[in-house]
Protein backbone atom coordinates (compact mmCIF):
# COMPACT_ATOMS: atom_id res chain seq x y z
CA UNK A 1 0.00 0.00 0.00
CA UNK A 2 1.03 3.31 -0.76
CA UNK A 3 1.64 5.79 1.91
CA UNK A 4 1.39 9.76 1.33
CA UNK A 5 1.91 12.71 3.39
CA UNK A 6 0.43 15.42 1.78
CA UNK A 7 1.27 19.17 3.50
CA UNK A 8 -1.68 21.20 3.57
CA UNK A 9 -4.49 18.95 3.63
CA UNK A 10 -7.59 20.82 4.76
CA UNK A 11 -7.21 23.77 2.09
CA UNK A 12 -9.24 23.17 -1.41
CA UNK A 13 -7.41 21.24 -2.96
CA UNK A 14 -5.32 19.49 -0.25
CA UNK A 15 -8.79 18.10 0.72
CA UNK A 16 -10.14 17.06 -2.38
CA UNK A 17 -6.65 15.49 -2.86
CA UNK A 18 -6.83 13.72 0.48
CA UNK A 19 -10.16 12.11 -0.82
CA UNK A 20 -8.20 11.09 -4.31
CA UNK A 21 -5.45 9.46 -2.62
CA UNK A 22 -7.84 7.63 -0.05
CA UNK A 23 -10.58 6.18 -2.61
CA UNK A 24 -7.37 4.86 -4.88
CA UNK A 25 -6.47 2.84 -2.00
CA UNK A 26 -3.53 5.06 -0.42
CA UNK A 27 -2.67 5.43 2.96
CA UNK A 28 -2.90 9.57 3.68
CA UNK A 29 -1.34 11.59 6.27
CA UNK A 30 -2.28 15.10 6.12
CA UNK A 31 -0.79 18.22 8.26
CA UNK A 32 -3.13 21.29 9.11
CA UNK A 33 -2.05 24.35 10.86
CA UNK A 34 -4.13 27.69 10.77
CA UNK A 35 -6.70 28.26 13.17
CA UNK A 36 -6.43 25.21 15.57
CA UNK A 37 -10.19 24.50 16.38
CA UNK A 38 -11.64 25.16 13.29
CA UNK A 39 -9.21 23.07 11.60
CA UNK A 40 -9.26 20.26 14.11
CA UNK A 41 -13.09 20.38 13.20
CA UNK A 42 -12.76 20.26 9.41
CA UNK A 43 -9.72 17.56 9.93
CA UNK A 44 -12.06 15.58 11.71
CA UNK A 45 -14.67 16.04 9.35
CA UNK A 46 -12.31 14.99 6.24
CA UNK A 47 -11.64 11.98 7.71
CA UNK A 48 -15.36 10.59 8.90
CA UNK A 49 -16.31 12.11 5.12
CA UNK A 50 -13.16 10.36 3.73
CA UNK A 51 -14.19 7.10 5.71
CA UNK A 52 -18.00 6.89 5.14
CA UNK A 53 -17.03 7.59 1.06
CA UNK A 54 -14.97 4.58 1.03
CA UNK A 55 -16.83 1.96 3.36
CA UNK A 56 -20.22 3.19 0.13
CA UNK A 57 -17.27 2.86 -2.29
CA UNK A 58 -16.10 -1.06 -0.90
CA UNK A 59 -19.78 -1.86 -0.72
CA UNK A 60 -20.50 -0.70 -4.19
CA UNK A 61 -17.70 -2.83 -5.63
CA UNK A 62 -18.89 -5.94 -3.26
CA UNK A 63 -22.03 -5.74 -4.80
CA UNK A 64 -21.36 -5.17 -9.18
CA UNK A 65 -18.80 -6.28 -10.87
CA UNK A 66 -15.60 -3.57 -10.87
CA UNK A 67 -14.42 -2.11 -14.45
CA UNK A 68 -11.35 -3.23 -15.99
CA UNK A 69 -7.99 -1.82 -13.87
CA UNK A 70 -10.79 -0.96 -10.94
CA UNK A 71 -9.69 -3.62 -8.20
CA UNK A 72 -10.92 -3.69 -4.76
CA UNK A 73 -8.49 -2.30 -2.74
CA UNK A 74 -7.97 -1.76 1.48
CA UNK A 75 -9.07 1.14 2.31
CA UNK A 76 -7.87 3.29 4.94
CA UNK A 77 -9.04 6.16 6.79
CA UNK A 78 -6.65 9.17 6.56
CA UNK A 79 -4.55 10.66 9.59
CA UNK A 80 -4.36 14.80 10.52
CA UNK A 81 -1.11 16.11 11.71
CA UNK A 82 -1.42 19.57 13.26
CA UNK A 83 1.95 21.08 12.16
CA UNK A 84 3.01 25.09 11.50
CA UNK A 85 5.09 24.41 8.36
CA UNK A 86 6.94 27.89 9.01
CA UNK A 87 8.37 26.07 11.99
CA UNK A 88 11.15 23.97 10.37
CA UNK A 89 12.32 22.06 13.26
CA UNK A 90 8.37 21.46 13.96
CA UNK A 91 8.10 20.14 10.76
CA UNK A 92 11.27 18.13 10.78
CA UNK A 93 10.40 16.29 14.34
CA UNK A 94 6.66 15.12 12.77
CA UNK A 95 8.90 13.34 9.91
CA UNK A 96 11.09 12.28 12.11
CA UNK A 97 8.21 10.41 14.46
CA UNK A 98 6.88 8.95 11.33
CA UNK A 99 10.37 7.42 10.22
CA UNK A 100 10.69 6.06 13.84
CA UNK A 101 7.31 4.05 13.47
CA UNK A 102 7.97 2.81 10.65
CA UNK A 103 4.99 5.22 8.93
CA UNK A 104 7.27 6.93 6.70
CA UNK A 105 5.46 7.77 3.15
CA UNK A 106 6.60 7.26 -0.08
CA UNK A 107 4.55 10.15 -1.69
CA UNK A 108 5.13 13.41 -0.71
CA UNK A 109 2.47 16.09 -1.96
CA UNK A 110 3.52 19.53 -0.81
CA UNK A 111 0.23 21.39 -0.95
CA UNK A 112 0.72 24.36 1.11
CA UNK A 113 1.37 28.42 0.70
CA UNK A 114 0.78 31.35 1.74
CA UNK A 115 -1.92 33.69 -0.23
CA UNK A 116 -0.54 37.18 0.43
CA UNK A 117 -1.89 39.48 -2.31
CA UNK A 118 -0.30 42.62 -0.36
CA UNK A 119 1.29 45.08 -2.56
CA UNK A 120 4.92 44.68 -3.09
CA UNK A 121 5.64 48.08 -2.17
CA UNK A 122 4.26 47.25 1.76
CA UNK A 123 5.42 43.44 1.94
CA UNK A 124 7.77 42.72 5.04
CA UNK A 125 10.62 40.75 5.86
CA UNK A 126 8.95 38.23 7.87
CA UNK A 127 6.03 37.89 4.83
CA UNK A 128 8.21 36.86 2.55
CA UNK A 129 10.14 34.91 4.67
CA UNK A 130 7.10 33.00 5.72
CA UNK A 131 5.75 32.71 2.34
CA UNK A 132 9.34 30.97 1.44
CA UNK A 133 8.83 28.51 4.54
CA UNK A 134 5.85 27.29 4.09
CA UNK A 135 5.50 27.54 0.28
CA UNK A 136 8.81 26.12 -0.62
CA UNK A 137 11.29 25.14 2.38
CA UNK A 138 8.97 22.64 3.85
CA UNK A 139 9.09 20.79 1.09
CA UNK A 140 12.84 20.57 1.02
CA UNK A 141 12.82 19.47 4.92
CA UNK A 142 10.87 17.12 4.23
CA UNK A 143 12.99 15.28 1.08
CA UNK A 144 16.00 16.09 3.72
CA UNK A 145 14.54 13.83 5.64
CA UNK A 146 12.30 11.28 4.02
CA UNK A 147 15.03 10.69 1.20
CA UNK A 148 16.72 7.87 2.73
CA UNK A 149 13.93 6.22 3.74
CA UNK A 150 12.74 6.61 -0.17
CA UNK A 151 15.73 5.09 -1.16
CA UNK A 152 15.69 2.41 0.94
CA UNK A 153 12.34 1.97 -0.09
CA UNK A 154 13.01 1.29 -3.76
CA UNK A 155 11.51 4.84 -4.60
CA UNK A 156 8.84 7.30 -4.20
CA UNK A 157 7.05 10.42 -5.34
CA UNK A 158 7.45 14.18 -4.50
CA UNK A 159 5.39 16.45 -6.44
CA UNK A 160 5.04 20.12 -5.35
CA UNK A 161 1.75 21.80 -6.46
CA UNK A 162 2.00 25.17 -7.42
CA UNK A 163 0.13 28.05 -9.42
CA UNK A 164 2.78 28.57 -11.90
CA UNK A 165 4.14 26.73 -14.70
CA UNK A 166 7.48 29.00 -15.12
CA UNK A 167 6.32 29.74 -19.21
CA UNK A 168 4.08 32.70 -19.09
CA UNK A 169 4.08 36.15 -17.87
CA UNK A 170 0.96 36.55 -15.66
CA UNK A 171 0.14 39.45 -13.41
CA UNK A 172 0.81 37.81 -10.11
CA UNK A 173 1.03 38.84 -6.77
CA UNK A 174 5.46 39.53 -6.12
CA UNK A 175 5.58 37.20 -2.87
CA UNK A 176 3.71 34.73 -4.54
CA UNK A 177 5.46 34.67 -7.97
CA UNK A 178 8.64 34.65 -6.15
CA UNK A 179 7.76 31.58 -3.73
CA UNK A 180 6.10 29.75 -6.50
CA UNK A 181 9.74 30.45 -8.75
CA UNK A 182 11.78 29.01 -5.80
CA UNK A 183 9.23 25.90 -5.55
CA UNK A 184 9.65 24.86 -9.65
CA UNK A 185 13.62 25.56 -9.13
CA UNK A 186 13.50 23.65 -6.40
CA UNK A 187 11.97 20.58 -8.07
CA UNK A 188 13.88 20.53 -11.31
CA UNK A 189 17.24 20.53 -9.18
CA UNK A 190 15.89 17.39 -6.92
CA UNK A 191 14.54 15.53 -9.84
CA UNK A 192 18.33 15.22 -10.90
CA UNK A 193 19.24 14.39 -7.62
CA UNK A 194 16.70 11.38 -6.79
CA UNK A 195 16.13 10.21 -10.48
CA UNK A 196 18.84 7.30 -9.78
CA UNK A 197 17.12 6.14 -6.65
CA UNK A 198 13.58 5.89 -8.34
CA UNK A 199 12.56 9.07 -6.70
CA UNK A 200 10.32 11.69 -9.41
CA UNK A 201 10.03 15.17 -8.69
CA UNK A 202 7.30 17.03 -10.60
CA UNK A 203 5.27 19.97 -10.23
CA UNK A 204 1.33 20.43 -10.70
CA UNK A 205 0.88 24.11 -11.84
CA UNK A 206 -2.58 24.77 -11.45
CA UNK A 207 -4.80 27.13 -13.26
CA UNK A 208 -7.64 29.53 -11.03
CA UNK A 209 -9.83 27.15 -9.60
CA UNK A 210 -13.74 27.99 -8.62
CA UNK A 211 -12.19 27.66 -4.95
CA UNK A 212 -9.36 28.04 -2.23
CA UNK A 213 -6.51 30.05 -3.29
CA UNK A 214 -8.05 31.51 -6.15
CA UNK A 215 -11.15 33.21 -4.28
CA UNK A 216 -8.39 36.08 -3.20
CA UNK A 217 -7.39 36.88 -7.11
CA UNK A 218 -8.56 40.17 -7.86
CA UNK A 219 -12.19 40.25 -10.33
CA UNK A 220 -10.42 42.23 -13.04
CA UNK A 221 -7.49 39.05 -13.12
CA UNK A 222 -10.25 36.20 -12.58
CA UNK A 223 -12.23 37.94 -15.42
CA UNK A 224 -9.66 38.01 -18.04
CA UNK A 225 -8.48 34.71 -17.24
CA UNK A 226 -12.02 33.67 -17.92
CA UNK A 227 -11.98 35.76 -21.17
CA UNK A 228 -8.86 34.32 -22.71
CA UNK A 229 -8.24 30.82 -21.13
CA UNK A 230 -8.77 28.18 -23.87
CA UNK A 231 -11.85 26.27 -21.70
CA UNK A 232 -13.30 29.47 -20.72
CA UNK A 233 -13.85 28.01 -17.25
CA UNK A 234 -12.39 27.97 -13.79
CA UNK A 235 -11.36 24.13 -12.90
CA UNK A 236 -12.28 22.65 -9.55
CA UNK A 237 -10.53 21.06 -6.95
CA UNK A 238 -11.55 17.86 -7.62
CA UNK A 239 -9.92 18.64 -10.85
CA UNK A 240 -6.83 19.39 -9.48
CA UNK A 241 -6.98 16.14 -7.28
CA UNK A 242 -7.22 14.22 -9.72
CA UNK A 243 -4.55 15.18 -11.65
CA UNK A 244 -2.30 14.84 -8.72
CA UNK A 245 -3.17 11.87 -7.91
CA UNK A 246 -2.59 10.31 -11.15
CA UNK A 247 0.85 11.62 -10.91
CA UNK A 248 1.51 10.28 -7.56
CA UNK A 249 -0.06 7.15 -7.96
CA UNK A 250 0.67 6.62 -11.62
CA UNK A 251 3.57 8.28 -13.39
CA UNK A 252 6.67 6.17 -13.48
CA UNK A 253 8.93 8.27 -15.83
CA UNK A 254 7.98 11.64 -15.81
CA UNK A 255 10.55 13.32 -13.87
CA UNK A 256 11.71 17.03 -12.94
CA UNK A 257 8.20 18.20 -14.83
CA UNK A 258 5.85 20.73 -14.50
CA UNK A 259 2.16 19.35 -14.91
CA UNK A 260 -0.05 22.23 -16.28
CA UNK A 261 -3.45 22.15 -15.03
CA UNK A 262 -5.10 25.57 -16.13
CA UNK A 263 -7.80 25.01 -18.63
CA UNK A 264 -5.31 26.36 -21.62
CA UNK A 265 -3.54 29.51 -21.00
CA UNK B 1 15.30 -4.97 -5.01
CA UNK B 2 12.28 -2.37 -4.59
CA UNK B 3 9.59 -3.15 -3.11
CA UNK B 4 7.29 -0.08 -3.40
CA UNK B 5 4.07 -1.21 -5.38
CA UNK B 6 3.20 0.74 -8.08
CA UNK B 7 -0.37 0.64 -9.16
CA UNK B 8 -1.55 0.65 -12.86
CA UNK B 9 -4.61 1.34 -12.64
CA UNK B 10 -5.89 2.19 -16.10
CA UNK B 11 -8.58 4.84 -16.66
CA UNK B 12 -12.22 4.10 -17.41
CA UNK B 13 -12.70 4.63 -21.32
CA UNK B 14 -15.61 2.54 -22.06
CA UNK B 15 -17.38 3.00 -25.42
CA UNK B 16 -14.92 6.11 -25.74
CA UNK B 17 -14.63 5.70 -29.50
CA UNK B 18 -10.83 6.09 -29.80
CA UNK B 19 -8.62 6.72 -33.14
CA UNK B 20 -4.74 6.00 -33.13
CA UNK B 21 -2.54 6.89 -36.34
CA UNK B 22 0.31 5.04 -36.39
CA UNK B 23 -1.19 2.03 -34.43
CA UNK B 24 0.31 -0.57 -35.35
CA UNK B 25 3.43 -0.95 -33.37
CA UNK B 26 5.74 0.89 -30.93
CA UNK B 27 3.64 3.49 -28.56
CA UNK B 28 0.85 3.75 -31.08
CA UNK B 29 0.15 -0.01 -30.59
CA UNK B 30 0.25 0.04 -26.63
CA UNK B 31 -1.89 3.23 -26.54
CA UNK B 32 -4.32 0.74 -28.52
CA UNK B 33 -4.02 -1.74 -26.37
CA UNK B 34 -4.57 0.16 -23.72
CA UNK B 35 -7.55 1.28 -24.81
CA UNK B 36 -8.76 -1.97 -25.84
CA UNK B 37 -8.21 -3.04 -22.94
CA UNK B 38 -9.95 -0.70 -20.76
CA UNK B 39 -13.16 -0.81 -22.78
CA UNK B 40 -12.98 1.21 -25.70
CA UNK B 41 -13.78 1.14 -29.55
CA UNK B 42 -10.33 1.26 -31.46
CA UNK B 43 -9.74 1.95 -34.65
CA UNK B 44 -6.29 2.25 -36.01
CA UNK B 45 -4.01 3.01 -39.20
CA UNK B 46 -0.91 1.92 -40.17
CA UNK B 47 1.18 3.25 -43.12
CA UNK B 48 3.10 -0.13 -44.01
CA UNK B 49 3.68 -3.49 -42.38
CA UNK B 50 0.82 -5.44 -42.98
CA UNK B 51 2.30 -8.15 -40.29
CA UNK B 52 2.34 -5.47 -37.93
CA UNK B 53 -0.47 -4.42 -38.23
CA UNK B 54 -2.25 -8.01 -37.94
CA UNK B 55 -0.03 -8.76 -35.01
CA UNK B 56 -1.78 -5.42 -33.50
CA UNK B 57 -5.44 -6.51 -34.68
CA UNK B 58 -4.99 -10.25 -33.45
CA UNK B 59 -3.58 -8.32 -29.71
CA UNK B 60 -6.49 -5.96 -29.92
CA UNK B 61 -8.87 -8.63 -30.59
CA UNK B 62 -7.89 -10.61 -27.40
CA UNK B 63 -8.19 -7.91 -25.05
CA UNK B 64 -11.58 -6.74 -26.22
CA UNK B 65 -13.18 -10.34 -25.61
CA UNK B 66 -11.60 -11.02 -22.34
CA UNK B 67 -13.49 -7.94 -21.26
CA UNK B 68 -16.06 -8.73 -19.69
CA UNK B 69 -20.03 -8.41 -20.87
CA UNK B 70 -19.87 -5.12 -22.88
CA UNK B 71 -18.99 -6.47 -26.57
CA UNK B 72 -22.43 -5.72 -28.71
CA UNK B 73 -20.68 -6.64 -31.84
CA UNK B 74 -16.78 -7.38 -31.58
CA UNK B 75 -16.03 -6.80 -35.41
CA UNK B 76 -16.91 -3.45 -35.07
CA UNK B 77 -15.14 -2.21 -32.04
CA UNK B 78 -11.56 -2.48 -34.04
CA UNK B 79 -11.36 -1.21 -37.05
CA UNK B 80 -7.83 -1.47 -39.13
CA UNK B 81 -6.99 0.97 -41.60
CA UNK B 82 -4.24 1.18 -44.25
CA UNK B 83 -3.07 4.35 -45.69
CA UNK B 84 -0.57 7.47 -45.41
CA UNK B 85 -1.58 10.04 -42.54
CA UNK B 86 -0.33 12.57 -44.94
CA UNK B 87 -2.72 11.02 -47.88
CA UNK B 88 -5.79 13.61 -47.39
CA UNK B 89 -8.19 11.00 -49.07
CA UNK B 90 -6.80 8.21 -46.85
CA UNK B 91 -7.97 10.52 -43.67
CA UNK B 92 -11.25 11.49 -45.34
CA UNK B 93 -12.39 7.83 -46.02
CA UNK B 94 -11.21 6.56 -42.36
CA UNK B 95 -13.19 9.60 -40.80
CA UNK B 96 -15.92 9.33 -42.91
CA UNK B 97 -15.94 5.27 -42.40
CA UNK B 98 -16.05 5.62 -38.58
CA UNK B 99 -18.58 8.04 -38.61
CA UNK B 100 -20.75 5.58 -40.08
CA UNK B 101 -19.86 2.97 -37.87
CA UNK B 102 -20.06 4.66 -34.91
CA UNK B 103 -21.12 7.75 -34.80
CA UNK B 104 -18.31 9.86 -34.82
CA UNK B 105 -14.90 10.13 -32.92
CA UNK B 106 -14.51 11.16 -29.31
CA UNK B 107 -10.62 10.61 -28.95
CA UNK B 108 -8.07 10.99 -31.83
CA UNK B 109 -4.19 10.33 -30.70
CA UNK B 110 -1.95 11.56 -33.50
CA UNK B 111 1.09 8.70 -33.00
CA UNK B 112 2.37 7.93 -36.68
CA UNK B 113 6.11 9.53 -37.00
CA UNK B 114 8.62 9.02 -39.01
CA UNK B 115 12.34 9.39 -39.35
CA UNK B 116 15.75 9.11 -40.39
CA UNK B 117 18.56 9.47 -38.46
CA UNK B 118 20.69 11.84 -41.20
CA UNK B 119 23.08 14.81 -40.07
CA UNK B 120 21.52 17.86 -41.68
CA UNK B 121 23.83 17.76 -45.06
CA UNK B 122 22.82 14.60 -45.99
CA UNK B 123 18.75 15.36 -45.41
CA UNK B 124 17.45 15.59 -48.96
CA UNK B 125 14.33 17.89 -49.89
CA UNK B 126 12.50 14.92 -49.95
CA UNK B 127 13.16 13.18 -46.83
CA UNK B 128 12.26 16.70 -45.26
CA UNK B 129 8.94 17.33 -46.78
CA UNK B 130 8.32 13.43 -45.67
CA UNK B 131 9.34 13.74 -42.42
CA UNK B 132 7.15 16.96 -42.22
CA UNK B 133 4.05 15.40 -44.05
CA UNK B 134 3.87 12.29 -41.64
CA UNK B 135 5.05 14.20 -38.40
CA UNK B 136 3.20 17.36 -38.66
CA UNK B 137 0.39 17.52 -41.54
CA UNK B 138 -0.76 14.20 -40.74
CA UNK B 139 -1.75 15.35 -37.48
CA UNK B 140 -3.33 18.32 -39.01
CA UNK B 141 -5.06 16.85 -41.26
CA UNK B 142 -6.56 13.84 -38.55
CA UNK B 143 -7.08 17.17 -36.45
CA UNK B 144 -9.37 18.95 -38.94
CA UNK B 145 -11.44 15.68 -39.93
CA UNK B 146 -12.65 14.83 -36.44
CA UNK B 147 -12.75 18.10 -35.01
CA UNK B 148 -16.23 19.08 -36.78
CA UNK B 149 -17.42 15.81 -34.74
CA UNK B 150 -16.42 16.69 -31.78
CA UNK B 151 -16.83 20.32 -31.94
CA UNK B 152 -20.76 19.06 -32.80
CA UNK B 153 -21.15 16.96 -29.76
CA UNK B 154 -19.25 20.09 -27.60
CA UNK B 155 -16.78 16.70 -26.20
CA UNK B 156 -13.65 15.36 -26.99
CA UNK B 157 -9.77 15.16 -27.10
CA UNK B 158 -6.67 15.03 -29.13
CA UNK B 159 -3.27 13.92 -28.18
CA UNK B 160 -0.38 14.51 -30.21
CA UNK B 161 2.56 12.46 -29.94
CA UNK B 162 5.59 14.72 -29.94
CA UNK B 163 9.35 14.05 -28.79
CA UNK B 164 12.36 15.42 -26.32
CA UNK B 165 13.66 16.33 -29.33
CA UNK B 166 11.64 19.07 -29.66
CA UNK B 167 12.24 20.04 -26.42
CA UNK B 168 15.87 19.85 -25.26
CA UNK B 169 18.85 20.92 -27.52
CA UNK B 170 20.46 17.68 -28.27
CA UNK B 171 21.74 15.81 -31.05
CA UNK B 172 18.63 14.94 -32.90
CA UNK B 173 17.85 14.80 -36.80
CA UNK B 174 16.66 18.42 -37.51
CA UNK B 175 13.71 17.23 -39.80
CA UNK B 176 12.57 15.69 -37.11
CA UNK B 177 13.04 17.93 -33.96
CA UNK B 178 11.79 20.58 -36.72
CA UNK B 179 8.15 18.53 -37.26
CA UNK B 180 7.67 17.85 -33.49
CA UNK B 181 8.18 21.26 -32.63
CA UNK B 182 5.39 22.10 -35.37
CA UNK B 183 3.19 19.64 -33.23
CA UNK B 184 3.65 22.17 -30.45
CA UNK B 185 2.31 25.51 -32.02
CA UNK B 186 -0.51 22.91 -33.44
CA UNK B 187 -1.08 21.68 -29.55
CA UNK B 188 -1.68 25.32 -28.23
CA UNK B 189 -3.17 27.22 -31.08
CA UNK B 190 -5.90 23.79 -31.94
CA UNK B 191 -6.45 24.06 -27.63
CA UNK B 192 -7.37 27.68 -28.17
CA UNK B 193 -9.47 27.56 -30.82
CA UNK B 194 -11.78 24.61 -29.90
CA UNK B 195 -11.63 24.92 -26.13
CA UNK B 196 -14.64 26.70 -26.04
CA UNK B 197 -16.48 23.57 -27.36
CA UNK B 198 -15.33 21.24 -24.77
CA UNK B 199 -12.63 20.06 -26.76
CA UNK B 200 -8.81 19.45 -25.02
CA UNK B 201 -5.90 19.32 -27.25
CA UNK B 202 -2.55 18.01 -25.75
CA UNK B 203 1.01 17.17 -26.53
CA UNK B 204 3.22 13.93 -25.32
CA UNK B 205 6.48 14.48 -25.63
CA UNK B 206 8.11 11.05 -24.80
CA UNK B 207 12.10 10.43 -23.92
CA UNK B 208 14.10 7.71 -25.67
CA UNK B 209 11.87 4.88 -25.41
CA UNK B 210 12.94 1.36 -25.47
CA UNK B 211 11.17 0.56 -29.15
CA UNK B 212 11.07 3.37 -31.90
CA UNK B 213 13.99 5.81 -32.58
CA UNK B 214 15.96 3.87 -29.70
CA UNK B 215 16.46 1.01 -32.21
CA UNK B 216 17.69 3.13 -35.23
CA UNK B 217 20.38 4.80 -33.13
CA UNK B 218 24.01 3.93 -32.19
CA UNK B 219 25.13 2.52 -28.94
CA UNK B 220 26.96 5.85 -27.59
CA UNK B 221 24.30 8.10 -28.44
CA UNK B 222 21.63 5.55 -26.28
CA UNK B 223 24.52 5.86 -23.41
CA UNK B 224 24.66 9.35 -23.92
CA UNK B 225 21.20 9.91 -23.21
CA UNK B 226 21.74 7.06 -20.20
CA UNK B 227 24.26 9.76 -18.85
CA UNK B 228 22.22 12.55 -18.85
CA UNK B 229 19.05 11.13 -17.68
CA UNK B 230 18.56 11.21 -13.45
CA UNK B 231 16.52 7.75 -13.69
CA UNK B 232 19.61 5.95 -15.84
CA UNK B 233 17.02 4.28 -18.48
CA UNK B 234 15.06 4.30 -21.06
CA UNK B 235 10.94 4.73 -21.15
CA UNK B 236 9.26 1.77 -21.34
CA UNK B 237 6.55 1.77 -24.04
CA UNK B 238 3.93 0.58 -21.52
CA UNK B 239 5.08 3.59 -18.84
CA UNK B 240 3.96 5.97 -21.77
CA UNK B 241 0.98 4.71 -22.89
CA UNK B 242 -0.13 4.59 -19.42
CA UNK B 243 0.29 8.72 -19.45
CA UNK B 244 -1.34 8.96 -23.06
CA UNK B 245 -4.49 6.93 -21.46
CA UNK B 246 -4.61 9.51 -18.85
CA UNK B 247 -4.47 12.80 -20.64
CA UNK B 248 -7.46 11.57 -22.73
CA UNK B 249 -9.65 10.21 -20.08
CA UNK B 250 -12.81 12.13 -18.77
CA UNK B 251 -10.25 12.07 -15.37
CA UNK B 252 -8.02 14.72 -16.98
CA UNK B 253 -10.50 17.31 -17.31
CA UNK B 254 -8.90 20.90 -16.97
CA UNK B 255 -5.97 20.35 -18.49
CA UNK B 256 -5.69 21.55 -22.64
CA UNK B 257 -2.66 23.40 -24.58
CA UNK B 258 0.10 21.47 -22.12
CA UNK B 259 3.09 20.14 -23.12
CA UNK B 260 3.92 17.37 -21.18
CA UNK B 261 7.26 15.95 -21.27
CA UNK B 262 8.14 12.25 -19.74
CA UNK B 263 11.63 11.64 -20.84
CA UNK B 264 12.90 10.77 -16.87
CA UNK B 265 14.32 14.06 -15.61
CA UNK B 266 16.43 15.04 -18.93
Amino acid sequence: MRRALIFGGTGAVGSALVHALSDRGAKVRFTWNQCRPAAEAEAEALIAAVAAAQSQAQADATATATAAGDKQRQRVAPTALGVDLSDLAATRAVLRKLIDDDEAPDIIVHCAAVADVEPWHTLSDDAWERSQRIGCQALFAAVQELAPTLKARGGGDVIAVGGLDRAQSLPIPVLYAATQGMLSGLVMALAKQLGGDNVRVNMVALGPLETGLSHKLDPELRAAYLRFSAQRRLGTAEEAAHAIAWLALNNRYMNGKVLPVNGGI
Amino acid sequence: MPIMPIMHDLPDLRNKRCLVTGGSRGLGRAICLGMARTGAKVAFTYAHDDGDAEDTRAALAEAMAVRAGDADDPDEQLQVYKGSVADRDHVRHVVRDLNQRWGGVDVLVACAGVTQVLPLALIEEEEWDEVMDVNAKGAFLFSRAVAKGMIRARSGRILYIGNFSSERLIEAPVHFAAAKAALRGLTEAMAREVGRYGVSVNLLAPGLLDVGLANMLPQHRIEEYLDMCPMRRLGRVDELAEVALFLISEQNSFMTGAKVVVDGGL
